[in-house]
């Protein structure tokens, strides 16, 4: 595919469907320059990944595949050798600063944040409203397995909910 | 906050994202890919066209020169022996990449298969990197054509410069020197990533 035609999906996807690489950035990034790099290297490779893209599933279903399996071979890299990247590094600022602040999406993220790398994936999905049989695609597990997941993750959410209810959430 | 409301707050990102991307600094970001994606095509090819296309140049020159000289036979089959070892190994080597690119299609649209698909490409590098096997077969053509076209120009069986011998065995120490090298500190870092990343997705089922 040539470049200037490869460009112009990528700059698509990112126009249409940023969100998806913020809350996945956010997700599985601990610190601002943390998800600034992971931000990043999900861009890179969705770019990548245009020329491997068939159609054959949503756009929003591809870039949360890319996204999320940037997302795990990342946390999987940093765990080994990328701890105590120095906050200077973000003066290059890819993301600039948040746009907006509610403290119920902090809490949302804090707790996918609890959940551990599998089962945020899965969170994500569930909240963004994909189908059991999109999770399964996206993730390889089967429709069945998904749906027992999902259940436990709702069901601890809502305890959460529940217990927390006092704090004027 | 409920559950449903959860989900409301949870969507007003898509409205309202939470960061601005500064289209600048991924426009250089992507840049920087984009070259460096094509410096490694540059180079593959580099080596691969000028090294051994070229040998096979020089090769087809030789039969041509011999042919129109009238020189024994056998100059011509010694040049032709090492122009068709370097269009062999061209062409090999544009069919070894089809057949991968074909491979890669097998693999399917889910995460496991992303780091299987992975896994492969640094197996498959690990497995062309770092064995004498493989030296050999890069090697092979540029110092057979040289030793024989040395062979002929020299005009007498058996006098081909010992120091031929040693020039080709150095090279090709060289190189698996450096290949075990690169596959050590690079590859197989990679591929216990890929490993541990592929048992952690497996252990979800």
């Amino acid at each position: 595919m040539p470049v200037p035609e490869r460009d112009g999906v990528f700059q698509g996807w990112i126009g249409a469907h940023k969100a998806i690489l913020f809350k996945v950035a956010r997700a599985y990034g601990a610190t601002h320059s943390d998800r600034e790099d992971l931000f990043q290297e999900i861009a890179l490779q969705l770019w990548h990944s245009v020329e491997a893209w068939r159609g054959d599933c949503a756009e929003s279903t591809w870039i949360y595949r890319v996204a999320l399996n940037t997302a795990l071979a990342w946390r999987r890299k940093e765990h080994k050798h990328g701890q105590g990247r120095q906050d200077i590094e973000a003066a290059t600022a890819l993301l600039t600063a948040p746009c907006m602040h509610d403290p119920r999406l902090d809490w949302i993220y804090q707790r996918i944040s609890e959940l551990d790398e599998a089962n945020r994936s899965l969170a994500l999905l569930m909240l963004d409203g994909f189908s059991y049989r999109d999770m399964s695609q996206i993730l390889g597990l089967t429709e069945s397995n998904v749906g027992v997941k999902i259940n436990r993750i709702k069901a601890a959410l809502a305890a959460q909910l529940a217990k927390e209810e006092h704090h004027g959430l | 906050m409920d559950f449903d409301q959860m989900l409301a707050t949870w969507r007003t990102q898509d409205a309202a994202p939470l960061y601005g991307v500064n289209q600048a600094a991924l426009r250089q970001a992507l840049q920087t890919e984009e070259s460096s994606v094509r410096r490694k095509r540059r180079r593959d090819m580099w080596i691969i066209c000028v090294g051994l296309g070229g040998t096979a140049v020089i090769g087809g020159f030789w039969i041509a020169i011999s042919i129109a000289n009238g020189w024994p036979v056998i100059y011509t089959v010694a040049a032709a022996v090492g122009f068709a070892t370097g269009a062999l190994y061209v062409g090999a080597y544009g069919i070894s990449r089809w057949r991968e690119a074909q491979h890669e299609r097998n693999f399917g649209g889910t995460l496991q298969e992303e780091v299987k698909r992975g896994l492969w490409r640094v197996d498959l590098e690990l497995s062309r990197f770092g064995n004498w096997t493989s030296a050999s077969l890069q090697i092979a053509p540029i110092l057979l054509s040289a030793m024989l076209i040395s062979w002929a120009m020299s005009g007498s069986q058996g006098h081909v410069p010992w120091s031929s011998y040693v020039v080709g065995a150095c090279a090709m120490v060289y190189l698996v020197r450096y290949a075990r090298r690169y596959a050590r500190q690079k590859l197989e870092p990679r591929q216990r990533r890929l490993r541990e990343l592929l048992d952690a997705l497996d252990a979800r089922e």
